[in-house]
């Protein structure tokens, strides 16, 4: 009988031929995707998902063909947000068909192949224990898998919703063909600050991908009574980090409970709410965000 | 195949011998937990011959429904390959499939090729038939209309 170190090659298993040909499958489906675009953070809990599933339906309202990808394994959520949870995968010959939302936005993400969202995401093997060799990996498998085999049509822009952390954005640029830029989500707090300092040095100097600009979430609160903006943070104003470090400034987001209260029953805030401070501030940044994209994904081709 | 024995661990990697009931013909698998996942992980198929693959197959494998205790092996024992073996034998010892009905059975694209298995099985035993053959396969396809 032969020994493990008896094996020669692969077996003829041929495993380099077929991660080849998961990237000519990406290479192939991304061919009609003008833009792709990773909305990051540098810590969680800043407002990313939302304001993901807001820029989507800003784009959508203004006629754009949109998709979003759920790459937050662990911390899925938009599919509650854009309400179409109740959605489940059809598979065609083309690939996975994926959810719609009532504005038109695609979305894929892990919720729409779990029957009960509370569940956490866990993987199949012999044992879980020591799973830290191999967890990450199957993730960004998963989440391969959600852009190469999903049909997602011809689109102008596939958002790509980061989970928390510098470290998903080269996971990310790492496996895809082509990557149009990301988008950096902070508060103005001085916590967020140094942290969405480290996500710009990944994004800029290690992986060397554009930054399309730096956002400000919550800067602020409008009163519904008087119109007055107050300051939620004392301190930490970020236009000046985007500048020391030659970002573009997207703008501020005021905070509104409405928005909230949108993704939680998962309806669009955007249109539900359009004449809201924030929705003006969200739809000025998706403007110049498909700008910036667009421009650059025309330079790159 | 039957799993008859398993080696090891021997230098990390554990050897199980699976036999043929019929003929005796004995194929050893060596491998380790981790190496076997660290491969699943990268959504490859081991072995020889062609893969017709189907959409989202990571996640439409490999994600466990429900959850388990994370600090202890699903199968019990200390070695959760041999665990995974006997879990993985254990649903389906009933019915039989020859060599040729297997492969025929792996030339069914993967996305429908385990609704496929358990419908051929479930005729199987609905007829008293133990062993799955091709002409069963093809009994299956006239009657069921699969």
């Amino acid at each position: 009988m032969k020994r493990y170190g008896d094996l020669i090659g692969d077996g003829g298993s041929n495993v380099l031929e077929q991660v080849q040909a998961q990237a000519r499958r990406l290479e192939g489906r991304l061919a009609d995707v003008s833009s792709i675009v990773a909305v990051m953070s540098g810590k969680g809990g800043v407002g990313k998902s939302v304001l993901t599933v807001c820029i989507a339906d800003a784009l959508a309202l203004a006629g754009r063909k949109v998709g979003i990808v759920d790459a937050d394994i662990n911390g899925a959520s938009v599919v509650r947000m854009t309400g179409v949870g109740d959605q489940k995968v059809v598979y065609v010959p083309s690939g996975a068909v994926p959810a719609t939302s009532r504005l038109g936005v695609k979305v894929m993400g892990i919720d729409l192949f779990v029957d009960d969202k509370t569940t956490p995401v866990l993987w199949k093997a012999p044992t879980q224990k020591d799973g830290f060799t191999w967890r990450g990996m199957m993730e960004m498998s998963a989440v391969r898998e959600f852009i190469s085999d999903t049909d997602w049509g011809s689109l102008d822009t596939l958002l790509v919703d980061l989970p928390p952390g510098s470290s998903s954005l080269p996971n990310l640029v790492d496996v895809l063909p082509k990557f149009s830029g990301a988008v950096i989500v902070t508060l103005p707090s001085g916590v967020s600050r140094l942290i969405v300092e480290r996500s710009a040095k990944m994004a800029r100097d290690v992986v060397q991908a554009p930054v399309l600009g730096l956002i400000e979430n919550c800067s602020y609160h409008v009163c519904p009574h008087c119109g007055e903006a107050e300051a939620l943070y004392p301190d930490g104003d970020a236009e000046p980090l985007a500048e020391e470090h030659g970002i573009p400034f997207l703008g501020r987001i005021p905070f509104d409970p409405w928005m909230a209260q949108s993704s939680d029953r998962g309806v669009s805030y955007m249109q539900m709410h359009r004449d809201r401070p924030a929705a003006d501030a969200i739809d000025r940044i998706s403007k110049a965000i498909d700008a910036a994209s667009t421009s650059l994904s025309q330079a790159l081709n | 195949m039957k799993l008859t024995e398993t080696l090891g661990p021997d230098e990390d990697a554990i050897s199980a011998i699976f036999s043929c009931p019929e003929c005796g013909h004995q194929v050893a698998m060596l491998t380790n937990s981790m190496e076997t996942q660290l491969v699943k992980s990268l959504d490859v198929k081991i072995g020889r011959g062609a893969e017709l693959r189907g959409p989202m197959s990571v996640v439409r494998t490999s994600l466990l429904d429900a959850p388990e205790t994370v600090s202890e092996g699903s199968a019990g024992g200390k070695c959760p390959f041999t665990g995974a073996v006997k879990e993985a034998f254990a649903a389906g010892e009933d019915v039989v499939w020859t060599e040729a009905a297997r492969e025929r059975l792996e030339r069914i694209p993967e996305f429908v090729r385990p609704m496929v298995k358990r419908g051929i099985e479930q005729h199987a035993r609905d007829q008293g038939i133990a062993r799955i053959t091709e002409e069963v396969m093809a009994d299956v396809r006239t009657t069921l209309g699969m």
